[in-house]
């Protein structure tokens, strides 16, 4: 049996707004295991970059659980918490805002240690700094260097050393790799498989584009409004989507493989708004196999095969 | 007289700034012929849509400057060109769509006034007359025409690239220039744009030049396809021959930078190392060559010419020549 690292059942975060409850993340259950990434993916404002957030409590959830290494973390003092924070670190999207611009490389990268006072020493800490550097791939000479000085692609590198720094056992990667071009993209995605080896982590890989995550994932969880719709091994979310959403998500994809041209669902509308959803389906409306059924009951994720979730009445 | 509707003819752009000289677009030739689809890729900063603003004239001046080349649109240099002479064409012969579909519309007027000004303005009809060609344009992107009244915000950001591919085509336009156009778009609403892009292109007989960093994008729509890289070609040839045979190292670079959703091993990328260089500092002779694996003494010293190694497929790289 597969070692669980993380996994959270029934998460739920509701802002409140003007118009009503903004339903961001409605009932979320994964898990994750020791040393495999599982990707993340999902359409803007499907609620993808909140659970990345809930899970390191920088956000609070409204509801449900977070089992990490069987503790629950919602349950931790401040103690425990900063405990918690040297195991789980996160990478954020934006390489220019993560970043404080009055900061040098080398100060960024060894705020952590400060901050958990450990390598005090001042030899100490310049060591731990150059080997992350090292790590990272950003030359030495960048250690006093600070941010605008640098491009997106060695900015990202240097939120990913800061990360690193305390040696975590998991990683929350929030679209670590979209504001960047896709050669310093494919560096960055050969570096996350190269640390994943050399430090043994775990990875949750959040992302809107499917081919990247379908690159680096062991797993993938499909959202939409705030819901798992479909969650299973990358394969099969890939190459056999079941949920009607997941087909027309892979289907939409642009193919760079001239020779695989699969037809093309298109789907009518846009994503409806996530305040006061209706208490069923949340794909009902642009769904292409709706029946009357699905809108008289709620649906929740099952297990329709080994390993493979779908959240779909007409599938389970 | 030629079947070509565009031709660029060793086209450079620089921006002028206190820091020096920004070499954008450095000696670019390119044709396109009526009803073609020429898909245009390169990374940030490689010059695609300085290229483009290029040929409407829409650098801006100052910092920016076309310091040379030709570009002719049906024989004539749009260079030599009158602003006013310009004016009547652009949005009218030329149409360009932007990335952002939000700040390239007027939040003050609504989406039908916006298309009937741009109508009533080159073709000298009444606003009223503009008003129902503006209710045909909009049907003919799928929005319900009865939505000619409503303004830029009451419309999703799908809808909103609609709209501007509705304004775009609304003069029938002998060419489209249209820059990233679905970038900012989730997955499953740049499939609807791509659809209507690709459907229009079918029924009226409009070339595009298809601006863009997704090759995925590019293979859609495109029959020719032009790889940009730090302001020169380094590569153009029929769609086909770019992606399954490209020859350049910087394309191939640029290929194994991709991952393959169809390729179920996840292969481990092959991208160039480096990054591409600051305009203001370009290399001397092939600008790619202290990126490149394959580089040789001479490639520091001289610029590479565009050598044809098949029909109509041309590459600029010494290993060629």
């Amino acid at each position: 049996m597969a070692d669980k690292l993380l996994e959270i059942k029934d998460l739920k975060k509701y802002f409140p707004t003007k118009q009503g409850m903004l339903h961001a993340v409605d009932g979320v259950n994964f898990h994750i295991n020791r040393g495999e990434t599982l990707g993340l993916v999902g359409e803007s404002g499907c609620g993808k970059s909140t659970t990345g957030r809930l899970l390191l409590r920088l956000l609070e959830a409204t509801g449900g659980e977070i089992i990490y290494n069987g503790e629950n973390i919602q349950k931790f003092n401040r103690k425990k918490m900063k405990e918690f924070c040297t195991q789980a670190q996160m990478v954020f999207q934006d390489p220019f805002s993560s970043l404080d611009p009055r900061m040098s490389v080398g100060e960024i990268i060894s705020e952590p240690l400060r901050v958990n006072r450990t390598h005090s020493n001042g030899k100490a800490r310049k060591k731990k700094i150059l080997e992350m550097m090292e790590f990272a791939g950003i030359a030495s000479r960048l250690i006093n260097a600070y941010p605008h000085e640098l491009d997106g692609g060695r900015r990202q590198r240097v939120g990913i050393a800061r990360a690193l720094v305390l040696n975590p056992d998991f990683l929350v990667l929030d679209e670590p790799v979209s504001a960047l071009d896709v050669s310093i993209q494919a560096q960055i995605l050969n570096l996350f498989d190269d640390l994943q080896e050399e430090f043994d982590l775990t990875y949750l890989f959040i992302a809107h584009d499917l081919s990247v995550v379908k690159h680096v994932s062991d797993r993938i969880a499909v959202m939409y409004m705030g819901q798992i719709v479909e969650y299973a091994g990358f394969d099969q979310v890939i190459y056999e989507p079941q949920h009607p959403y997941t087909q027309a998500l892979v289907s939409a994809i642009p193919r760079i493989n001239l020779d695989e041209k699969r037809e093309r669902i298109i789907l009518e509308g846009d994503v409806p708004s996530p305040v006061n959803p209706e208490p069923y389906c949340r794909f009902y409306g642009r769904c292409r196999e709706r029946q009357n059924f699905c809108k008289e009951q709620e649906v929740f994720l099952e297990e329709v095969e080994p390993g493979r979730f779908v959240s779909c009445l007409l599938r389970q | 007289m030629s079947e070509k509707l565009l031709e660029i003819k060793d086209l450079h752009v620089h921006y002028e700034t206190d820091e020096g000289t920004a070499r954008a677009v450095n000696g670019i030739n390119l044709e396109l012929k009526p009803g073609e689809c020429l898909g245009l890729v390169g990374e940030t900063g490689a010059g695609k849509t300085t290229t483009a603003l290029g040929i409407l004239r829409l650098v801006p001046d100052p910092p920016g400057r076309i310091t040379g080349g030709e570009i002719l649109f049906r024989g004539e240099n749009l260079l030599n060109k009158k602003e006013r002479e310009m004016r009547r064409i652009r949005g009218n012969k030329i149409s360009m769509i932007f990335q952002d579909p939000m700040t390239s519309l007027n939040p003050v007027f609504s989406v039908g006034r916006q298309i009937a000004e741009n109508v009533s303005l080159h073709q000298n009809v009444s606003i009223k007359k503009g008003m129902s060609r503006a209710r045909e344009m909009l049907e003919l992107v799928e929005i319900p025409g009865s939505r000619v009244h409503d303004y830029p915000h009451e419309f999703s950001g799908g809808m909103r690239q609609r709209v501007l591919i509705a304004m775009a085509l609304a003069c029938n336009p002998a060419l489209l220039i249209a820059d990233e156009p679905t970038t900012a778009l989730d997955v499953t609403i740049q499939a609807q744009v791509m659809e209507i892009i690709k459907g229009l292109m079918k029924q009226i007989n409009t070339s595009l030049i298809m601006i863009t960093h997704d090759l995925g994008v590019v293979a859609e729509v495109s029959e020719r396809v032009a790889v940009m890289y730090a302001g020169q070609l380094v590569e153009i040839g029929p769609l086909r021959d770019i992606f399954t045979d490209h020859k350049h190292p910087y394309t191939i670079g640029l290929f194994g930078s991709i991952p393959d959703i169809d390729d179920r091993e996840s292969t481990r990328l092959t991208p160039t190392k480096g990054l591409m260089p600051d305009a203001m500092e370009l290399p001397e002779g092939c600008p790619f060559h202290p990126r490149c694996p394959e580089a040789m003494e001479k490639c520091s010293r001289e610029t590479p010419q565009s050598v044809e190694i098949k029909p109509g497929h041309f590459v600029s790289c010494f290993l060629f020549s």
